[in-house]
């Protein structure tokens, strides 16, 4: 029953609190803090802002609320972020997608360098999953396979732009390939096409891609990063492609003319839990590593990742539209 | 035997009262958020899934399980009652069971819908519980070919539904179809029929165009005459029960859905959905009284009610094998579970059974709770369509406009929802019917997807359409629906020069 | 009148049809068009609506033949209002609030019908405007101004 009673109380915080405050940035957080996830409910982002969103509602003491505004790589929900006022009681839970749409959309209706970028949270490589009936079993067999079979491998991404694009098309580009792009709406929808036989392979998270391996439907022998990765110790394309990486990230961002004051608290808790021993552990078990950094180190990643997007999506032949 | 033995597990951890009251919970909420228009399970369950992770991992689940069905069961009652579509599942609902309220019935039409979802809903817990793991490869079985394939023959049942014209319930898909390529393209990521506005990249809001289609223009159409003459009957005793004939008829229609809905449930992305018009135009055909469709038929509404519950509850079994999800609920379930630290995928079952067990047995619980929250209700449901209509009809505006509103908490969706009403109303002077048209609407996407996906991979070669055998099967039953329905009508039109209807 | 099929339905379905299809079938010109084995976006639209033009012009053959059914007389007063009453919600939410969208839409509907009286659409509007605050803004935390003015 004493659980009832807690979510009862909870859901009671989640509810309450619709009054605008406008308290000084010394008392912040004054209300509950609003993060918007610009992409569709249950996707990897929603599990990765879960596993501090709690300790930071905690540390906090106001109660954290999530709402998904799906659509056009990120680019909805970051125009709703750009308009929310800069009290910190708005936040973004976003993807490296923030840095590529400005080398993607010619009329983005908010200006990304305005936006304040408050803490790259996580970073994690992509692994990449191969149909398990494949004569491959390295990634020097597959850039083999592929040299010999120009056109034949097929690879689904999820569509224009997304990260999973981007690092197929740095890797038909730097190890001199042609796999073929079969865009798909989702993740799960391309997971689902390469366990099925349809498509020869996918790069995705890895905690997306270990229930195929395990149910062997689909294996794994390299990944995006540059150091072999997690238990398996999964090699990096780098050990055989020399120069190739691709990072994901999570960064947190707030909108335009956020004050330090409100930066500083929200780096100084998070820092605090990505220092907790629990969340460590978490991270580690889906190979994702823990940044929590600093405000003005987030602004320096983000402006040096939109840098290296715009020489990936330039070299990949894409226009902004 | 195994099967007893795990269900007991199940029933073990689903029966502790706190996962009882948890479950309750989750299927009132699903039943009002259901009824409410605009706020559907998915977004509802995004709401309150920060709540669950305060949870026992296997009590959240009921939870959120209990939301999803509730909410195809509440989807229905307003369906039924106001002509309503909440959830795409429910459009096919709205034909012969708001015929059937309409001709005094309602109490009889919810009561068929409760009772013939229970059944499905206990059928499809002991298949989830006998075979999922079997079931599961299932879903890799299906392709872009198969997937394109699939959406042909939904969409030749989809005309179907209407009971007049062929030709023009094909305009009507194709309508639907058109509409709903507004917005980004998964392929080029251009938009398409957007004309600028960035709130259309996603499409043009589903329930917007179901609440002008049917509910508004519903409302318009009811009033043309004079209002208080709407036609609901008067309540009675009798029309609040079911007679012993409406029971018999729609036993094997139920049972019938239930297996359509079972297996349909298995396919990700859009197998669930089709099952209530595939059981739909499947009972029409097989109908002696094909004429009684559209009508208030009572199969026409105890099939599909009993196969899109069929289906929603099969839908979990690819999510439970094998960590995948087929929809954004299920999605969020393994959200839900990551959160604890247990990794769906195949080994659910073996590590952590009571979390596996538990689920199914409490979703035949959350069913039968459905089942004794609402048929003591049906009276109060009934009386309420009987208020006078000026009072109806208002409501249902205004919470269908705050309901619209919620959904991205922006306007558009109302202005939209303006405009198919006048399109609805257009519709209603041709003789063309809507429901087609929405689920051409919803099919749309998919079937232009994996239709360019195919050819992607083929690199332009149309005969993979025809090289796999689950391909031409399905493209092969389209034809020949195609062909039985065109024939009689070929046929009947040279033979009646003249027809008129009053 | 030239047709005496003028009143038929399938004569203005068939014009319906057959203008969505050609104007669809325009409209999408503007996309790239591609190749069978790399769609553009502009194919599967174009396709569309040149088979629904086609379907709307056998439609439209079928009506001036003079079988099929008359169309339906439309109610002009409550198409207008209703459609008008939903409009003035969209308009007032976000311009003036909640609390005066609701009670404006229920008098521009309760018009359309011949039951309007000013006490009914108090009545109403006041149950309504406690209903949707209760359920939308307190129960489902739906960020909608009450007052926006």
């Amino acid at each position: 029953m004493k659980q009832i009673l807690r979510a009862i109380a909870l859901s009671a915080g989640l509810i309450a609190g619709a009054s605008a405050g406008t308290a000084t940035a010394q008392d912040y957080p004054t209300d509950t803090i609003k993060f918007i996830i610009p992409y569709a409910p249950g996707g990897g982002t929603d599990a990765a802002a879960a596993v501090f969103s709690d300790r930071l509602s905690q540390l906090l003491g106001q109660p954290i609320v999530k709402e998904n505004h799906p659509g056009s790589n990120s680019v909805i929900g970051t125009a709703l972020l750009a308009e929310a006022k800069p009290d910190g009681h708005t936040l973004m839970v976003v993807t490296a997608a923030i840095a590529n749409n400005p080398s993607l959309y010619a009329n983005l209706p908010y200006d990304t360098d305005e936006l304040v970028p408050v803490s790259i949270l996580t970073s994690y490589p992509f692994v990449l999953g191969v149909r398990s009936d494949l004569p491959f079993n390295n990634m020097q067999e597959l850039i083999d396979y592929a040299k010999a079979n120009p056109g034949e491998l097929t690879a689904g991404t999820s569509g224009r732009g997304s990260a999973a694009q981007l690092a197929l098309g740095l890797l038909n580009e730097t190890a001199g390939i042609e796999i073929r792009e079969i865009p798909f709406k989702g993740a799960g929808e391309s997971l689902n096409n390469v366990a099925g036989g349809f498509v020869d392979m996918v790069f995705s998270g890895y905690e997306t891609v270990r229930p195929f391996a395990e149910s062997g439907k689909m294996k794994f022998f390299a990944h995006t990063g540059t150091e072999p990765l997690g238990t398996e110790q999964i090699p990096p394309i780098a050990a055989t492609v020399e120069g190739y990486e691709y990072l994901n990230w999570l960064a947190l961002v707030a909108p335009p003319g956020t004050p330090t004051e409100i930066t500083g608290k929200l780096n100084e808790a998070l820092s605090q839990i990505f220092a907790e021993q629990e969340v460590k552990d978490r991270l580690a078990s889906q190979n994702i590593q823990g940044v929590a950094s600093t405000a003005e180190e987030a602004k320096t990643y983000l402006t040096q990742e939109m840098a290296t997007s715009k020489a990936i999506i330039e070299s990949i032949g894409l226009q902004p539209q | 035997m195994e099967l007893l033995s795990n269900l007991d597990i199940g029933f073990h951890a689903a029966l502790s009262l706190n996962n009882l009251v948890f479950c309750f919970i989750g299927v009132l909420v699903g039943t009002a958020i259901g009824m409410l228009p605009g706020l559907g399970p998915l977004a509802t369950i995004a709401m309150l899934l920060p709540l669950t992770y305060t949870l026992e991992p296997v009590t959240g689940l009921i939870m959120i399980a209990g939301i999803y069905y509730g909410a195809q069961y509440g989807g229905s009652t307003t369906a039924i009652l106001v002509n309503l579509p909440g959830e795409s599942s429910a459009v096919v609902s709205c034909i012969d069971g708001h015929q059937m309220a309409r001709k005094g019935r309602a109490g009889a039409a919810l009561a068929i819908a409760a009772l013939g979802s229970f059944f499905a809903g206990t059928v499809a817990t002991l298949l989830i519980a006998a075979f999922s793991p079997a079931l599961a490869e299932v879903a890799f079985l299906f392709g872009p070919v198969e997937y394109f394939a699939m959406m042909v023959l939904g969409l030749t049942a989809a005309t179907l539904l209407a009971h007049g014209s062929f030709i023009k319930g094909v305009a009507m898909v194709l309508t639907g179809l058109i509409l709903g390529l507004v917005g980004a393209d998964v392929n080029s990521g251009t938009y398409r029929f957007t004309f600028g506005s960035f709130s259309l990249t996603e499409g043009i809001e589903f329930v917007a165009v179901a609440m002008g289609l049917f509910a508004f223009t519903d409302i318009v159409t009811n009033m043309r005459n004079d209002q208080t003459t709407r036609e609901v009957k008067a309540p009675s005793l009798r029309s609040l029960t079911m007679t012993g004939k409406e029971f018999r008829q729609s036993i094997f229609p139920a049972i019938r859905g239930t297996s359509i809905g079972s297996l349909l449930g298995l396919l990700p992305g859009g197998g669930a959905m089709i099952s209530s018009f595939a059981s739909y135009a499947f009972e029409k055909r097989v109908s002696r009284h094909p004429e009684e469709f559209g009508h208030g038929a009572i199969a026409g509404l105890a099939g599909p009610e009993a196969a899109n519950n069929a289906g929603a509850q099969t839908s979990f079994i690819p999510m439970l094998t094998l960590g995948i999800p087929s929809n954004g609920v299920m999605a969020l379930m393994i959200g839900a579970l990551m959160v604890h630290n247990i990794s769906p995928g195949p080994y659910v079952m073996v590590s952590n059974p009571e979390i596996f067990w538990g689920l199914i047995a409490s979703m035949w619980i959350g069913n039968a709770m459905l089942v004794v929250l609402n048929l003591p209700l049906i009276p109060l449901w009934v009386r309420l369509i009987q208020v006078h209509y000026w009072v109806l009809f208002p409501i249902i505006l205004v919470v269908c406009c705050v309901g619209l509103y919620s959904i991205q908490n922006n306007t558009l969706a109302i202005y939209f929802a303006a405009g198919f009403t006048l399109l609805g109303c257009l519709f209603w002077r041709m003789r063309a019917e809507a429901a087609p048209l929405l689920l051409g609407f919803i099919l749309g996407p998919l079937m232009e997807e994996h239709f360019r996906r195919s050819l992607l991979l083929s690199e332009g070669d149309v005969s993979i359409f025809y090289r796999s055998p689950l391909s031409v099967l399905m493209l092969s039953i389209a034809a020949v629906m195609c062909l039985i329905i065109l024939l009689p009508q070929i046929r009947q039109g040279r033979k009646v020069a003249f027809e008129e209807e009053a | 009148m030239i047709f005496k099929s003028n009143g038929q339905a399938d004569v203005e379905a068939g014009l319906f049809f057959a203008g969505f299809g050609i104007l669809t079938a325009a409209l999408s010109l503007q996309y790239s068009l591609g190749t069978i084995a790399m769609m553009g976006p502009g194919m599967f639209p174009l396709i569309l609506g040149v088979i629904l033009a086609i379907l709307g012009l056998v439609i439209l053959a079928k009506g001036f033949m003079g079988k099929g059914e008359q169309a339906k007389p439309l109610p002009i007063k409550p198409i207008l209002l209703i459609t008008a009453s939903v409009i003035v919600f969209a308009l007032l939410l976000l311009t003036v609030g909640l609390l005066f969208a609701i009670p404006a839409q229920v008098v521009v509907a309760l018009w359309a019908s011949e039951h309007f009286t000013w006490k009914r659409a108090l009545l109403l509007s006041a149950g309504l405007l406690a209903f949707c605050y209760g359920v939308f803004v307190y129960f489902l935390g739906i960020s909608v101004p009450l007052i926006a003015i």
